[in-house]
């Protein structure tokens, strides 16, 4: 009993020793996007690798998405003759919850476990501390580009979603399963707001900066050779998975 | 130069250094030796502030670098240039880019200069015409000389070697050698040496110190140690599994 | 050059992100704000559920939004319900101003009805007086008002008492037509003859005749009146019973529905359920090609799915 309450509290601090850790990369990777920003041609790198080399999955997750939903809700109010909601719910939830929170933690598989490796590989092969040893900080060297690529990014990935993630609900719906068009599209452009798609992208900047942050921080402390950066990328992709979701359902209390 | 005086070091509870004393002059090469995991990296990069000490100091031309902030630690770091164990080169980036990543970071020079002065540094350490291969493409030795052309690129007044001749073959091992030698004649730097190869730190040494359990047990010129009568220098140069060392099976 | 195309494609995605991103927005803001518009408040005391954001229809056409609800307390209290109405939208002074639900979904929206086309257009800033929805409860209440009196009335007249009453005013309206009051009316009138002189006689004597004849008739009048009550006695009982059954059946039942007893009646005392049914009742009746629409439109979805399935 003893024993296990013990275990717990090294966990505990264990724990409370990251959040410190995250929160103060955090702090560093803001300053330096203001005080000192990376050169233009590092960053044009990382927003190549992490925007335009993600679309892919981002675009069949979104129309996959998309269309999952309409043909679930389809079966649901078709029951009730109320079929032409389904566009209410394909609306909404992609530009709401589902698109932002699924191309966040795509992006989480793809962006983030490929920054904590590289990272984490940097770190056990000594190239952070060789950027120490050469006067640069690793942090604004390597994790600001990463940090305002990702920012700047992920949420427009996030709105291709939303877009393949509607067309993809239409096709279904009115393609595949006969919703009239009109009223299809009238309902969602009714029930969906602008506000809506903002509170959406917000999240997504709040996700994006989760990703990045998480997985260069995984990184920047793998220890221990090959086992190690492969310990921190999976941890990498769990720890912003897990806070993705947990960072989504308070948004959506205080933006709702 | 460099002052050591007095610095504990504890990791996870297991404390690695212990009150540890070492003077490093200007214009010598030191040469730390001991057993393998007894501490020497880490006495290694608390001199250039990539760790701090728990207590003691480490004045640098008389400046203390463990009460210093990151900004003043970035400065003072352009005094050192670091050979990694295993040269640690950005893998992203070609041996050029890598040669010259200080200047291109620090200075004003331009792409044409910083290329000219890249080709200099590499044919210092007799790597001409490698210039934009990647890392990922070099032997370890290769590897090694193109890690000292980037650490001679800063300009800096000591050179630090993490175990020079670790993990390549002899006769590399001794061009390598012959490049630390050069690097103290031609550009007269000090250097300190963190090694356990006796034949290296033999002929690149101007001092030896001897480190177990934590501190320095004897400081000596290469015939000193070689002539030492203390048992734990005595069991270590000769390469001995008996004697008053204490091995920990892990 | 390689950086170069870096940057091109990175430009294209950036691109391509921002005009979905600006045309999802178009979209979903539906271009009204781009209108221009006016601002018009309606006072209410009870709104029932609008909330800011609702739609303004004005005959049924949407023209605007409610931008802010204020609840206020000065001489009396209520809610502002403060709109903005698109521009160019003529409301007039009388025009009925009214919550009313929307769709199956029953989401409330304000509406005006346009009545004359003779008084003042209203302007920006205007205050119209908004006719308060009847809140469920209210409408319970009035029912067992209502009902009571119906009640209290009903169990008066099937009151012995009351019919007694009436029985003695329609005897003494009987007596007063009797032939001894009629005999003595006629001594008096005598009496009046011979004060009178001859030049008068012929008249009064005409006036007296056609006074005779009236009560007469009233006689005659109340004795079918007489008749009438008491051969009926027993039928008009009943009646008076049967409205007194009726009545308490009727009682018996809103008090149920008070109460929530039953399944009608707990489909009237929820609220919401209530007032589902009612707007979609209300939608159905609004738009009946609902009923014949989906129904027509089974047929061809299921012969797109046959098809769907026939390319697959």
């Amino acid at each position: 009993m003893m024993q296990f309450f013990v275990q717990f509290w090294d966990k505990f601090c264990f724990w409370l020793w990251r959040l410190g850790g995250l929160s103060r990369m955090l702090a560093q990777a803001l300053k330096y996007t203001v005080v000192n920003p990376p050169r233009r041609s590092t960053i044009l790198k990382q927003m190549f690798e992490i925007g335009v080399m993600s679309l892919p999955v981002v675009l069949i997750t979104g129309a996959f998405t998309g269309m999952v939903l309409a043909v679930q809700s389809y079966y649901q109010f078709h029951k009730i003759t109320m079929d032409t909601a389904v566009g209410i719910i394909v609306g909404l939830s992609m530009t709401n919850e589902l698109g932002p929170v699924l191309t966040a933690v795509m992006i989480a598989g793809r962006v983030g476990a490929a920054m904590a490796a590289e990272l984490g590989t940097m770190k056990v092969t000594e190239q952070i501390d060789a950027l120490h040893a050469l006067g640069v900080d690793p942090v604004q060297y390597l994790i600001v580009p990463r940090f305002i690529a990702s920012v700047a990014l992920v949420p427009i990935l996030t709105v291709f979603s939303i877009f393949v993630g509607i067309v993809g609900g239409y096709i279904i719906g009115v393609e595949l399963k006969g919703i009239n068009a009109t009223f299809f599209l009238k309902n969602m452009l009714d029930y969906t707001r602008p506000a809506d798609l903002f509170s959406g992208l917000i999240k997504t900047v709040v996700f994006a900066v989760i990703v990045c942050i998480v997985s260069c921080y995984e990184g920047f402390h793998a220890e221990g050779g090959a086992e190690g950066v492969g310990k921190a990328t999976t941890e990498a992709v769990v720890s912003s998975a897990i806070t993705i979701l947990i960072a989504d359902f308070f948004l959506s209390i205080v933006l709702l | 130069m460099i002052e050591i005086q007095d610095v504990y070091k504890t990791f996870n509870g297991v404390p690695v250094l212990k009150g540890l004393n070492l003077t490093i002059r200007d214009g010598e090469t030191m040469v730390i030796i001991g057993r393998s995991g007894c501490g020497k990296s880490v006495l290694l990069k608390h001199m250039i502030g990539l760790l701090k000490p728990d207590a003691g100091r480490i004045l640098v031309d008389g400046v203390d670098i463990a009460a210093l902030g990151p900004r003043e630690l970035m400065e003072i770091r352009k005094k050192f240039g670091m050979l990694f164990q295993g040269a640690a080169l950005f893998d992203s980036m070609t041996v050029a880019e890598n040669v010259g990543f200080a200047l291109y970071e620090h200075t004003r020079m331009t792409d044409q200069e910083i290329r000219e002065r890249v080709t200099l540094y590499l044919s210092m350490v007799g790597m001409e015409g490698i210039e934009d291969k990647k890392p990922a493409e070099l032997s370890g030795g290769m590897r090694k000389r193109v890690g000292l052309a980037r650490a001679i690129a800063i300009g800096p007044q000591i050179i630090l070697y993490d175990e020079p001749t670790t993990g390549i073959d002899p006769i590399m091992g001794d061009i390598i050698n012959d490049l630390i030698l050069k690097m103290r004649d031609t550009l007269s730097v000090s250097g300190c040496a963190v090694t356990h190869d006796m034949t290296s730190a033999y002929k690149i040494a101007d001092r030896i110190a001897m480190m177990y359990d934590g501190r320095i047990v004897q400081i000596g010129s290469p015939d000193e140690i070689k002539n030492s009568t203390n048992p734990i220098v005595r069991q270590f140069i000769s390469g001995s599994s008996k004697g008053p060392i204490k091995i920990l099976d892990d | 050059m390689k950086e170069k195309s870096i940057e091109f494609t990175v430009g294209v995605f950036v691109f391509i992100g921002m005009a979905l991103l600006g045309y999802l927005v178009l979209r979903f803001g539906n271009f009204s704000y781009t209108d221009k518009t006016y601002e018009l408040t309606a006072k209410f005391k009870y709104t029932n559920g609008v909330i800011v954001g609702a739609p303004v229809r004005c005959a049924g056409v949407e023209v605007g939004k409610v931008e802010e609800l204020r609840l206020y307390e000065d001489r009396d209290s209520g809610v502002d319900v403060v709109m903005s109405i698109k521009q160019g939208t003529v409301i007039r002074k009388d025009v009925v101003c009214l919550v009313n639900s929307l769709g199956i979904m029953g989401e409330k929206y304000i509406e005006f009805l346009p009545q004359s086309v003779t008084t003042p257009v209203l302007l920006s800033g205007d205050q119209v007086r908004g006719q308060d929805p009847v809140a469920m409860t209210d409408l319970m209440e009035d029912g067992k008002k209502i009902a009571s009196k119906i009640d209290t009335m009903i169990s008066g007249w099937s009151d012995k008492k009351t019919q007694e009453n009436v029985k003695d005013a329609i005897r003494n309206f009987k007596q007063l037509t009797d032939e001894e009051t009629q005999r003595s009316l006629k001594g008096a009138l005598s009496n009046i003859k011979d004060v009178t002189g001859e030049p008068n006689k012929q008249n009064l004597e005409e006036t007296l005749r056609n006074l005779r004849e009236f009560s007469e008739r009233a006689n005659r009048v109340t004795q079918r009146l007489d008749e009438l009550l008491e051969n009926n006695k027993e039928s008009f009982n009943v009646i008076g019973k049967k409205t007194v059954d009726l009545l308490d059946a009727m009682k018996r039942v809103v008090d149920h529905v008070e109460k929530g007893e039953g399944t009608v009646g707990q489909l009237l005392k929820d609220k919401e359920i209530s007032t589902d049914i009612k707007d979609f009742v209300k939608d159905i009746k609004a738009n009946p090609w609902k009923l014949f629409f989906k129904g027509e439109e089974k047929k061809p979805a299921g012969k797109g799915k046959g098809k769907a399935f026939g390319i697959f």
